[in-house]
């Protein structure tokens, strides 16, 4: 999935592949926690799309930098995990303390998501596959962007769905976390419409 | 002050620790790591390579230092505990980067076999050399002292004369090896 | 007493708050190393040895580490013995390796080794830390095995790897790709929600 030039159509392809056919939610299975827990209600929903978008938008990249500027030159890579997860719990904590001190009133409103996108594994996951598809620089940004906005989608639809079960009959022992997962397998079948659309 | 002062220390004696940890643990397993690689990438090619032996030649692979920087691992084959050949890569390049190609060789420098490991040449076109037998049996019974170079004993597969080539050329390179190697594993 | 107490921790793990079905944590390796038994047990296996050490080294510690820096301390010691469960894996048995994929690695934000340390390790003794690490583990093992073995025998026509279903079966491969996993998951815990609520 590394190739050596990039055009303009590979960009879109990887946006593609990386929201639609490999939704890393619904298809590869990363972000399920908070997904539950956060998509029962839409602005809930919203607000942690916001945050998955802003963190790995921006760890995507730190962390290729520090696996290939400072992992490889040392020969550690095999510190790869503690690595990662570091510098993914500073750059939160960073971005929570300057969102307290400059706006408080997006403190409030995001503030929250941040520390449980701490051990979101979408992050940490997308994080390795950038490594592990071996991309360059921008595709490694262009991809954590896409993954971000896979999860945001999977989950916005998520919270649509969910917050009319208020008016559906659901079987006592179905409620809650059991519909929703059957709910996410249904979404995740729907996605398989766009297999074959990209790599 | 006290209190930052605690929290720098005690942070940094987890970092350390476990750096150590992970550092002793990553060492012990190294050889074995190393070994399971190599039986994933290039099992099948030894297998390939020589047409029978009783040992296993990546467990009893030998480390040669070829320079100050190259290491080439040496895979010994053997019956009933005597040497009877070893394999080893040799390096070409072809039209979509280096080619590795393992090559088995028996102790008096004769080529067993050869089998392309890595390679990077366009489906169809280039492969077609990757994967004829017909091109890659040429190699058999040559050795120290032939002429291999496309034109002189081997023919290149029409059509994929670039990636014939590169084979070619890894393999002359690996034969040129031959006497060191052998050298290093025998003694 | 303290026996009752000691076992009391262990089998919490095992059926009233066995993860991921009662405590919802750890789905994303539930769902995703689920399509093979040896995957299922692997994963859990792996977990749970994380879990257990780490439970037992932070509670022996729990009262050096400073409040303000405990996440930061936990997720050194889950990290590092994440990258311990990794190493050994690729040596010594390489094939689970290669299935796992990423997902060794992400044990390390996997809810259960963070959460157990946050809510029970640092306020207990090691005995108990390592009676619930144990317990949580296997529990989470257990149910990752369940599902895999449902996932595997009907997905894919084996168990372990061997085929043991009659020639002329299709599998249902819906169970093996990604939907399917939520599916099965979502309708097992509902079922586990049936019997539970018929104890009560």
């Amino acid at each position: 999935m590394g190739h050596e030039v990039w055009t303009f159509s590979d960009y879109i392809m990887l946006v593609v592949s990386g929201v639609l056919v490999n939704n890393i939610l619904l298809i590869r299975f990363l972000g399920n926690c908070p997904f539950l827990g956060v998509s029962k209600k839409m602005d809930t929903a919203v607000g942690m799309t916001f945050g998955v978008i802003f963190v790995l938008t921006c760890t995507g990249p730190i962390t290729w930098f520090v696996e290939h500027y400072l992992l490889e030159r040392f020969d550690i890579v095999y510190l790869e995990t503690l690595a990662f997860i570091l510098t993914i719990a500073v750059f939160v904590q960073l971005v929570e303390m300057v969102i307290k001190k400059v706006s408080p009133g997006l403190y409030r409103g995001l503030g929250i998501y941040l520390p449980l996108i701490t051990t979101n594994c979408c992050i940490l996951g997308t994080c390795f596959y950038n490594i592990r598809f071996k991309f360059g620089f921008m595709p490694t940004v262009v991809f954590s962007f896409a993954s971000a906005l896979g999860f945001g989608l999977a989950l916005i639809i998520m919270a649509g769905i969910r917050e009319r079960f208020h008016y559906a009959r659901i079987p006592k022992c179905f409620q809650d976390t059991s519909i929703g997962l059957i709910t996410a397998g249904l979404i995740g079948l729907s996605f398989f419409v766009f297999a074959g659309l990209a790599k | 002050m006290r209190e930052i002062v605690k929290l720098i220390v005690v942070l940094t004696a987890f970092c350390v620790g476990s750096a150590f940890s992970l550092a002793f643990v990553k060492e012990a397993t190294k050889e074995r790591i190393e070994y399971q690689k190599l039986k994933v990438l290039v099992a099948p090619a030894v297998k390939a390579v020589f047409p029978s032996y009783d040992n296993d030649p990546i467990l009893e692979r030998v480390k040669v230092k070829l320079s100050e920087k190259e290491v080439i691992n040496v895979f010994p084959a053997k019956k009933a505990g005597s040497l009877i050949g070893i394999a080893y890569e040799g390096i070409g390049s072809g039209h979509g980067g280096a080619v590795e190609v393992l090559v088995g060789m028996d102790l008096n420098g004769k080529i067993l076999g050869i089998k392309v490991v890595k390679h990077g040449e366009t489906p169809g076109i280039g492969t077609k050399a990757v994967e004829s037998q017909e091109f890659l049996n040429q190699f058999k019974g040559k050795g120290v002292g032939s002429k291999l170079t496309v034109g002189g004993d081997i023919e290149a597969v029409s059509g994929a004369t670039e990636t014939s080539t590169a084979i070619t050329e890894a393999v002359r390179k690996a034969v040129e090896m031959f006497p060191k190697l052998k050298e290093k594993v025998r003694g | 007493m303290e026996g009752s107490r000691l076992v009391k921790e262990f089998t919490k793990g095992l059926w009233k708050e066995i993860p991921p079905f009662r405590f919802v944590l750890g789905l994303c390796p539930t769902l995703a190393c689920t399509t093979a038994v040896r995957d299922g047990i692997g994963m859990g296996l792996c977990l749970t040895f994380v879990l257990v050490c780490s439970n037992v080294l932070i509670s022996l510690l729990r009262k050096v580490i400073p409040a303000q820096v405990r996440i930061a301390c936990f997720i050194v010691v889950v990290a590092t013995f994440v990258i311990i469960v990794e190493l050994v894996t690729q040596a010594y048995f390489y094939p689970l390796y290669m299935a796992l994929g990423i997902f060794i690695p992400l044990i390390v934000v996997n809810c259960i080794p963070l959460g157990r340390a946050e809510a029970f390790a640092s306020k207990n003794t090691v005995i108990y830390s390592l009676a619930d690490g144990l317990g949580m583990g296997l529990g989470y093992t257990c149910s990752l095995t369940a599902l895999a073995i449902f996932r595997e025998i009907f997905g894919k026509g084996t168990f372990l790897y061997h085929h043991i279903m009659w020639s002329g079966f299709e599998p249902f491969a819906f169970l093996q790709k990604p939907p399917g996993a939520f599916v099965c998951l979502g309708l097992m815990l509902g079922i586990m929600n049936l019997i539970g609520s018929g104890e009560k």
